[in-house]
């Protein structure tokens, strides 16, 4: 049995289905990222489990006990919302021992704690400062070290960096990773950024048209996308006639295209530099589709080339969506 | 540049505040204070006796501080429900709602009172004070939802849901996340709901049918008294009731801020 399973969960406000039976599970001190556009109903679905919203339908397990009747305060399980969400007129130190203050734990206990966790995220000496003080980044850390604080049984993250700026995303992406391990924290992390979900999440999970279209581990789905969703949302490639997909991996480009047994024109439209290789960005009329790939050759700024594959069967066809 | 103005603002303010103060202060122990003299040529506390002898002013006094609280109590308690769900929540007929709580300042109060007097004799609260006390609440409670409302659209619903999830209890929420949030609302609600109630003069006559005797009902009838420092100190006594009242509040509400307690044993 798994750690939490959640079955046919669904949501619907009046005629609006939001959530349409979702099912699935999560073991023990795993991270979970669900990914999708924004409206997809993510939060909706992350405040449900959270116990803030009711599901219209669907069960929550926790190992073999069933907690959908569980209110908020009830459960075992903390959100995180995108905004850190101090509170602002308590100190540092207070927002941080906020969650402990509901348990059975003495002041002397909460406090070492507090301590304890205000030294592991590095803002001990801010523990008298109020959350204004800070910057967003000092933030987020002190809001997940209030939720970690309460050692929840599972954790959700509602795309908790969306408001920070790139390179501070990317060194909180490696600060959260590490903390969770450390916990052993059980966590679904939720964001539209695909790199975001890649470098956190052990198994990814693609939430459109109110279901979740894949789930499984990153390299799996951006490989083998099952459909044209995670294909676009989650792979690399070109879509052809609707239904089917070349991976990037599979795509070759070439001037003269005698080897190749499918293919169309492409441009070059901008060249950039990623990874201490260079990386065109072409464009296909033809598909009226544009791709990034990193190429060896030496093309041309507007060059004509041309696209497709060497052999038949890296065109997976999907079925109608 | 910027300073200067203020400075040049906060004189002016200043002046505008401390003149009348001033003004009611020296008055009230002025017994000739005749043109031109700057300063009254005869002292005395006859105005101060005179309000400390009117036979009923102590009981006036306990009676408006006593109904005031009241007043407050019930407005904070039906405020304060009442405007979080017009902040936070969308439903059928909210418009509606919204403009029938406001009725109370659009319709004439005596016309309301007339028509709530009536009742109050049927449900036999007439001639009592609490009768006074409820119909206090009709010029008072449109302003305390409407304090408290944009209170609660300032501070938001996202830290209640936040609280919640960390374990917070409703009755935590409230006293943890909104209470020490709310209270600049809660000041100046309890100050306006206060001065609005002790103010209450045709209100309080009608319900109170002169049986209940407030301190609206016996400074009234000295304004048409020739003797300028008794109104004064009436005046002084009327403007430092809401003022101490106030005062009062603000301890309490101090007292009732948890996490402070929590953080003293911290330090």
């Amino acid at each position: 049995m798994s750690y939490i399973t959640f079955t046919n969960l669904t949501k619907s406000y009046s005629e609006d289905v939001i959530i349409d039976h979702l099912s699935f599970s999560i073991e023990k001190g795993e991270t979970l990222c669900i990914v999708g556009p924004s409206g997809a109903g993510k939060s909706t679905l992350l405040r449900g489990i959270a116990g803030l919203e009711d599901f219209s339908s669907g069960n929550v397990f926790l190992e073999d006990k069933d907690i959908t009747r569980f209110s908020a305060k009830q459960r075992p399980f903390v959100l995180m919302f995108q905004q850190p969400l101090l509170f602002p007129h308590m100190t540092v130190f207070e927002n941080t021992i906020y969650g402990l203050k509901f348990t059975a734990l003495s002041k002397k206990e909460i406090a070492q704690k507090g301590k304890e966790f205000l030294e592991r995220i590095g803002l001990l000496s801010y523990r008298q400062a109020f959350p204004h003080e800070l910057s967003g980044g000092q933030q987020q850390r002190v809001s997940l070290a209030r939720a970690l604080i309460t050692q929840p049984q599972l954790l959700l993250l509602d795309e908790p960096f969306s408001h920070l700026d790139q390179t501070l995303r990317k060194e909180m992406r490696y600060w959260v990773k590490e903390m969770l391990r450390e916990h052993r924290t059980t966590a679904i992390f939720i964001t539209h950024d695909i790199d975001e979900a890649m470098e956190i999440g052990d198994r990814i999970a693609l939430f459109e048209n109110k279901k979740i279209q894949q789930m499984g581990k990153p390299e799996d789905l951006y490989e083998y996308p099952k459909n044209l969703l995670v294909a676009k949302f989650l792979s690399e490639g070109l879509i052809i006639e609707g239904t089917k997909f070349i991976h990037a991996n599979h795509l070759a480009v070439q001037g003269d295209p005698t080897n190749l047994i499918k293919y169309w024109k492409a441009f070059v439209q901008s060249v950039s530099f990623k990874f201490g290789k260079k990386v065109f960005f072409l464009d296909i009329p033809q598909l009226n589709q544009q791709i990034s790939l990193q190429i060896d050759d030496d093309l041309q700024l507007f060059e004509e080339i041309s696209i497709g594959v060497t052999d038949l069967s890296h065109i997976v066809t999907f079925g109608e969506e | 540049m910027k300073n200067r103005h203020y400075s040049f603002l906060f004189s002016i303010i200043g002046l505008l505040v401390f003149f009348p103060v001033a003004f009611l202060i020296v008055t009230s122990f002025a017994l000739q204070w005749t043109w031109p003299q700057i300063l009254p040529t005869e002292w005395s506390t006859i105005g101060w006796n005179a309000l400390i002898e009117e036979p009923k002013l102590f009981l006036a006094l306990r009676t408006s501080i006593g109904i005031g609280a009241i007043v407050v109590f019930i407005n904070l308690a039906i405020g304060f429900p009442a405007a979080k769900v017009l902040a936070f929540q969308s439903f059928k007929g909210k418009s509606f709602i919204e403009a029938f709580l406001l009725m109370p300042i659009l319709i004439p109060g005596l016309a309301v009172a007339m028509g709530l007097h009536l009742t109050m004799i049927r449900i036999g609260v007439a001639d009592h004070w609490a009768g006074v006390a409820l119909v206090h609440l009709v010029p008072t409670i449109p302003y305390t939802i409407k304090i408290f409302r944009s209170g609660f659209e300032r501070v938001g619903s996202f830290y209640e849901l936040q609280a919640l999830s960390l374990g917070a209890s409703q009755k935590e929420v409230f006293t943890s996340i909104y209470l020490p949030q709310l209270i600049t609302s809660i000041r100046s609600a309890t100050f306006l709901i206060f001065v609005i109630s002790l103010s209450q003069y045709a209100l309080t006559a009608i319900i109170g049918g002169g049986n209940v005797v407030t301190l609206a009902m016996i400074y009234f009838p000295y304004l048409s008294s020739v003797n300028n420092a008794v109104i004064a100190s009436f005046s002084l006594l009327f403007a430092g009731i809401p003022l101490l009242f106030i005062l009062i509040i603000e301890i309490v509400i101090r007292m009732f801020i948890p996490y402070r307690s929590l953080t003293n044993t911290q330090q």
